[in-house]
């Protein structure tokens, strides 16, 4: 045995990998080969130091300092742990309220429920996406509906879950969360369909609240999540079906005289970086991190406006809770103001044509009107 | 760490979750301590792992250890956070160790100080850096240490190996110029 190789078995003594008829050879060969011997005395004593160096433990409690970030964080759902024989409880409550009292809410959710409820909706939505392609007309009202139902009867949850469905699988859509305040015709107004479902199931609504995803991306494989995108199509097709559904639901009830109206009990929260910088979007089934710019806080100091990818956004300053959400407006928003008293909010939309049209968003009926 | 706590806190008890972020934060402040190389730095990269930990707890399978799943998510930040800031240490702060050393006489016989060996394992690449931490700040086996760098076993021990043999000449030269000096 060479010099070379004893080297190996040094290593592996001092990491108490070697056999015994192995450290017998190491021995052997050290006894008459004093540069292997120093070698290894050199190795042992740097070896003991390694271990002895300092057990280094933080100043202060790490957890303590992050336990405001960690408030406004919900630990991710994942088919890691979805057991499909886990009973499912009930007892869900809104985040907005579980906000208020610190921890136990978490307790109350069943994570596989909701996982799987997700799932359910996605591909329920997507059943109807794909049978039935729908190119959404004014004139063309009776096919839409015809089509709807066929739509339901082909799943009978498909049509409950559309809602669902587009929250999951549109990029961009974010519902708005109004407090207390029915947001009227905001969608009509702005191009971006938001429909309500007074139907939706409640376990529905429940999958919509929790699915929340942290604005890390870079985990390693091992680590990620598994959302809904995984059992999903290319995600470019999934965003038009959901929204060509979205707009013929809003059609369809449209002819039936039925205000499209805000009803989606889902929060999306903009989540902030340590100093408080907002960073990423936490929506209902999706999220991302999305392109925030262009943030101003109100002159009261509670609520704040920013631009998150082509989409004007309030939400509150103190929780980052998002209260109205524009929706997508083609063309470069700018001139961000807020009126003095805080309760309207300006912008300037120009579009590609170079024709420019301005916004005000009113914070008492969370209205948004062209001007 | 208890396998019951790490169920409830996925099971969705937020107590537990935070009882058990309380439980590992000097664990991963540790490795990242030695990694970085500077407190500062280490702080910021644990508080970034248990939140990451907190977030996705759920992601984490039982077939794996947990100590190993979280020594994963601490070395990834750090090995990340490393490659942006600081590729290798400055000239100057090394030959600074050697002015400090060459005063002192008996150099041949000391032990080394716990800040030479930090200063060592800085120079180190820094895959190498983090199986030297896991093997001796968290006291892993070779599976271990595989398991939370996700590098095949062999590759385990050929980095251990030579960061040994590494830090050894390093610190030697030390010692050298302490004599010379």
């Amino acid at each position: 045995m060479n010099c070379q190789e004893v080297m190996t078995y040094m290593q592996r003594q001092l990491d108490h990998d070697l056999e015994d008829h192995e450290a017998e050879v190491l021995f052997a060969h050290i006894r008459h080969c004093s540069d292997c011997a120093d070698t290894f005395e050199r190795l042992k004593r740097l070896s003991l130091e390694l271990e002895s160096l300092p057990k280094v433990v933080p100043a202060f409690s790490l957890v303590d300092a992050i336990m405001p970030q960690l408030d406004q964080l919900v630990p991710e759902i994942s088919a890691a742990v979805a057991e499909p024989n886990q009973p499912a409880e009930t007892g869900v409550t809104s985040r907005r309220t579980s906000r208020k009292r610190e921890g136990g809410w978490l307790r109350n959710v069943s994570w596989t429920a909701i996982g799987g409820v997700v799932t359910a909706g996605i591909v329920a939505g997507l059943v109807l996406v794909f049978a039935n392609p729908v190119t959404p007309t004014k004139s063309d009202d009776a096919a839409e509906l015809k089509s709807m139902d066929m739509a339901t009867a082909a799943s009978d949850s498909a049509a409950n879950r559309t809602e669902s469905l587009s929250d999951a699988t549109s990029e961009e859509k974010v519902h708005i969360q109004s407090p207390e305040v029915s947001t009227k015709s905001v969608a009509k107004e702005t191009g971006r369909e938001v429909t309500s479902n007074e139907a939706s199931a409640p376990d529905v609504e429940a999958a919509d609240k929790y699915s929340v995803q942290s604005p890390y991306t870079d985990l390693p494989a091992e680590t990620s999540v598994t959302n809904g995108y995984e059992v999903a199509p290319p995600k470019q097709e999934i965003d038009d079906g959901s929204k060509k559904m979205s707009e013929t639901m809003s059609s369809t009830m449209g002819v039936a005289g039925s205000d499209t109206l805000q009803k989606n009990d889902s929060t999306a929260l903009i989540v902030k970086d340590q100093y408080g910088e907002p960073m990423a979007i936490t929506s209902t089934g999706d999220s991302q991190d999305a392109n925030i710019s262009n943030v101003l806080v109100s002159p009261s100091g509670t609520l704040s406006a920013a631009v998150v990818d082509q989409a004007v956004f309030v939400y509150s300053v103190q929780e980052g809770t998002v209260l109205l959400d524009s929706g997508i407006l083609t063309g470069e928003i700018s001139s961000l103001t807020w009126s003095d008293d805080s309760i309207s909010l300006f912008f300037i939309v120009k579009g590609e044509d170079g024709n420019t049209t301005h916004y005000k968003i009113d914070t008492q009926d969370w209205s948004v009107k062209k001007q | 760490m208890e396998p019951s706590l790490i169920r409830a806190a996925q099971s969705g008890d937020r107590d537990a979750l935070i009882t058990l972020l309380r439980e590992i934060e000097t664990h991963v402040y540790r490795t990242a301590y030695y990694i970085l190389n500077n407190e500062q730095d280490a702080m910021d990269a644990a508080q970034e792992a248990l939140i990451r930990i907190y977030t996705k707890i759920n992601s984490y399978e039982e077939k794996a250890q947990f100590k190993t799943w979280i020594q994963r998510i601490v070395t990834n930040i750090c090995i990340d956070k490393f490659r942006r800031s600081k590729p290798t240490v400055s000239v100057e702060e090394h030959d600074l160790v050697f002015q400090e050393k060459s005063n002192v006489e008996d150099e041949v016989l000391s032990t080394f100080t716990a800040q030479d060996i930090r200063q060592a394992i800085e120079m180190l690449p820094s895959h190498h850096r983090a199986v030297v931490v896991l093997r001796y700040l968290q006291d892993f086996s070779y599976n271990e240490i595989a398991d939370s760098l996700n590098l095949p076993l062999n590759t385990v021990k050929s980095y251990l190996f030579r960061a040994r043999q590494q830090l050894q000449s390093l610190l030697h030269e030390y010692q050298q110029g302490g004599v010379r000096g």
